[in-house]
């Protein structure tokens, strides 16, 4: 399970696991029956309330203007092919784009219901689903964008998540949940994948024989009420994860809240009960299971990795001075790779992140044009593997050093070559009110403007590492609680207002929910007010304190007096 | 109220007292949870079922499991899953082999879960589509989760339904 195996063979795509017969032939199973399902619908067999959660599981929603399919990309890895696939969806089924969402899935948003089954098996035929992307179920597990290839590693999250995925794939005892149920996972201590903000949360550290354990955070979320996970076991062994995961959410099946909507979550449950009592419940079931029965031995292990491609890397001596006397020659490429690269465990490859937030672009959209480029370049530059990032992104994985600056290049013609990655300007944001059912008040065009103020990237390097996310409800599907500026919709009396969230910060280190500033305003005074904020921030810090740290250190009030003052 | 078993229809010898029960209690009855705490088991005729609610510890039937021939539980509404996990638990922690009925309202859709959680018979409202639930038990040939049934598995994490 290191990060260097050699066992798959290369001709798999890579690091995802790609299907075999049985999974075809399950994949085939459920579209035939999610159609027969559409057909009950239309006979009147099945009333509206009885099929909206089974093409909830399918991932159609019904939006405010169209049916909206969500596709899984489980743990945010697709290949080039799954990648053309989508672009395929986008362009005869929907209007020329996709939309990529926080929690690693894709959004197409003008699909026809007696559609969805087609567009279902084209994605079938490259190994993609939109099993369980919404619903009381157990949702698509989500993973960190650097998964695989973070020198900091202990073992590769994505088999994990591979194996969750399938455990969790219509499971007989849990797709009738009080509530929706999200897992992330990490293959490392350090914390990418916020998951102290999941229903269940799993980090992996080394214990003290040296071998990798999982910390299993529990009763995390946002929506309405957010909070923070605790930690129910802190080493838990990997070969135990399925009963372990399966015995906290039948604890929470059997006592979850299910007669209010917004107390369902088990986030709520773990509070009622407290962590302490929680636990002892769930040791209670897990002891009482039969382990053998869903230990992941060596041998299941194996089966599920060696469906996974790897890349085969090999050594380019030269290839750190050439991107560094490329750097040197040529700013802009400088800025980007300073901005929007990741180290990789193999020191002649590097990760490059491609950013889906031009200024004056919905953030997380994607073009037609563009993911057929990025599939090319993928297969060109990346080992045919691209990977989304719960930010927005997405993530060519695997570079080699000297190429990084002909990929740059080919980026820029695709409008693909935004170096803001960690800037004020790398804004997530939700559809809103001009999507979504759900919304009370617009989202993009408030995140489109406060990216306009800070378009100048001298400015947005000045004010440095912040996140900025923008919600049109609280269902809080762009975690404005925990991002340093977060601009939630509200409504009032049918009018969009917007209350501004200070402080939030998404993972385990210096984890916190953000805290509300005053009274919402109106959209144009939101703007105003994250441009009267990074002022005074600009102002106030010391060093090259982030905007965090400063508010940290100043506390809420004077922050709130910039803003209110004259407002 | 129709009752399947193994995707066909079949008589049904059970009859649900609810109320006051009659003494004495003529066999093949099945009673409300609450009714078998207050009577006394020992004198009851035989084969004796129970109704059980979907919000209680399935602990709560061991005093009664040796007397017991039909545990049947209850969906109030097809998307409260409560019940899966009791029947799972009944099965694999309370070992009870006998008839494992579910009631309430479910769908077709449901009934593969069903049988994988451990129920045998399904009391069907009088509207259900036959037909739909006889369909739905072939919906799926395989599965990623093991269920009491002890499947054969494939590979991997497969199972055969």
């Amino acid at each position: 399970m290191n990060n260097h195996p050699t066992s798959s063979p290369t001709s798999l795509a890579v690091g995802r696991y790609n299907y075999d017969q049985l999974d075809h032939n399950f994949l085939k199973e459920r579209i035939n029956q999610f159609r027969s399902q559409i057909q009950r619908r239309l006979s009147g067999e099945l009333s509206e309330d009885e099929f909206k959660p089974l093409r909830l599981m399918n991932g159609v929603y019904l939006q405010l203007h169209s049916y909206m399919l969500r596709v899984a990309i489980p743990y945010g890895i697709l290949s080039s092919t799954m990648l053309r696939g989508l672009a395929y969806v986008s362009q005869y089924y929907d209007r020329g784009y996709g939309h990529f969402t926080t929690r690693q899935n894709i959004q197409f948003h003008w699909t026809k219901l007696e559609e969805v089954p087609d567009i279902l098996t084209h994605l079938a035929s490259v190994e993609m689903h939109a099993l369980q992307t919404s619903g009381n179920c157990i949702r698509n597990i989500t993973s960190d964008e650097f998964a695989g290839l973070a020198e900091d590693e202990i073992l590769d999250p994505r088999i994990y998540a591979e194996v969750m995925r399938q455990w969790s794939t219509l499971h007989p005892e849990f797709t009738f949940l009080p509530r929706k149920f999200k897992i992330a996972i990490s293959g490392s201590s350090n914390d990418r994948v916020a998951a102290c903000f999941y229903d269940i949360g799993i980090l992996t550290r080394l214990n003290e024989q040296n071998k990798p354990v999982f910390e299993v955070w529990v009763g995390g979320g946002l929506g309405r009420i957010p909070y923070q996970g605790k930690v129910i076991r802190d080493d838990l062994p990997p070969e135990h994860l399925l009963a372990y995961i399966e015995a906290i959410i039948r604890v929470y099946n059997l006592h979850g809240i299910r007669n209010n909507l917004y107390k369902a979550r088990i986030k709520i449950l773990v509070e009622n009960l407290g962590i302490d009592a929680y636990r002892e419940q769930v040791e209670k079931e897990f002891a009482s299971m039969d382990l053998d029965q869903y230990r992941l031995s060596d041998d299941i292990m194996s089966q599920i990795q060696k469906r996974f491609g790897r890349p085969t890397l090999a050594d380019y001596p030269n290839a750190s001075a050439t991107l560094e006397n490329q750097r040197k020659q040529d700013k802009a490429f400088d800025r980007w790779v300073k901005n929007n690269t990741h180290p990789h465990f193999h020191k002649d490859y590097i990760a490059a992140v491609i950013a889906l937030k031009e200024v004056g672009k919905t953030p997380g959209d994607i073009t037609t044009e563009q993911m057929y480029a990025l599939a090319d370049l993928a297969d060109q530059f990346a080992f045919g593997e691209i990977r989304v990032t719960h930010l927005q992104n997405v993530v060519l994985g695997h570079i080699r050093k000297d190429q990084l600056y002909a990929l740059w290049q080919e980026l820029k013609k695709y409008k693909l070559a935004t170096p803001n990655i960690g800037l004020i300007t790398d804004i997530v944001c939700c559809p809103g009110m001009d999507y979504c059912a759900l919304a009370n008040a617009r989202s993009i065009p408030v995140a489109k403007q406060i990216a306009a103020l800070f378009e100048d990237i001298e400015l947005q390097e000045k004010i440095g590492p912040i996140n900025i996310g923008v919600d049109g409800c609280i269902n809080s599907c762009a975690h404005h609680h925990i991002m340093n500026i977060g601009v939630l919709g509200v409504d009032k009396k049918g009018e969009e207002f917007y209350q501004i969230k200070l402080g939030g910060s998404s993972y385990k280190e210096g984890a916190s929910i953000g805290s509300i500033l005053g009274a919402s305003v109106t959209a144009d005074e939101a703007i105003a007010a994250v441009k009267k904020l990074i002022d005074f921030y600009l102002e106030q810090r010391q060093d090259n304190e982030h905007f965090i740290d400063t508010y940290r250190r100043l506390g809420t009030a004077p922050f709130k007096e910039i803003v209110y003052a004259t407002a | 109220m129709p009752l399947l078993k193994n995707g066909e229809i079949i008589s049904d010898p059970w009859t649900l007292i609810e109320g006051e029960l009659p003494n004495p209690l003529s066999p093949n009855t099945i009673v409300p949870f609450a009714s078998l705490s207050e009577m006394d088991i020992d004198a009851a005729s035989q084969p004796l079922g129970v109704l059980f609610p979907c919000d209680q510890d399935i602990d709560a039937l061991k005093p009664f499991l040796s007397k017991l021939a039909l545990i049947a539980l209850n969906f109030p509404a097809f998307k409260d899953g409560r019940a899966f996990s009791q029947a799972r638990k009944i099965r694999e922690q309370l070992k009870f082999t006998g008839e494992l009925r579910a009631t309430g309202r479910m769908l077709s859709d449901q009934y593969q879960f069903l049988i994988r959680t451990g129920f045998t018979t399904v009391a069907l409202p009088e509207t259900a589509n036959i037909h739909s639930w006889q369909q739905a038990m072939n919906d799926f040939t395989e599965a990623y989760q093991p269920s009491i049934l002890n499947e054969k598995r494939l590979s991997g994490l497969r199972w055969k339904v």
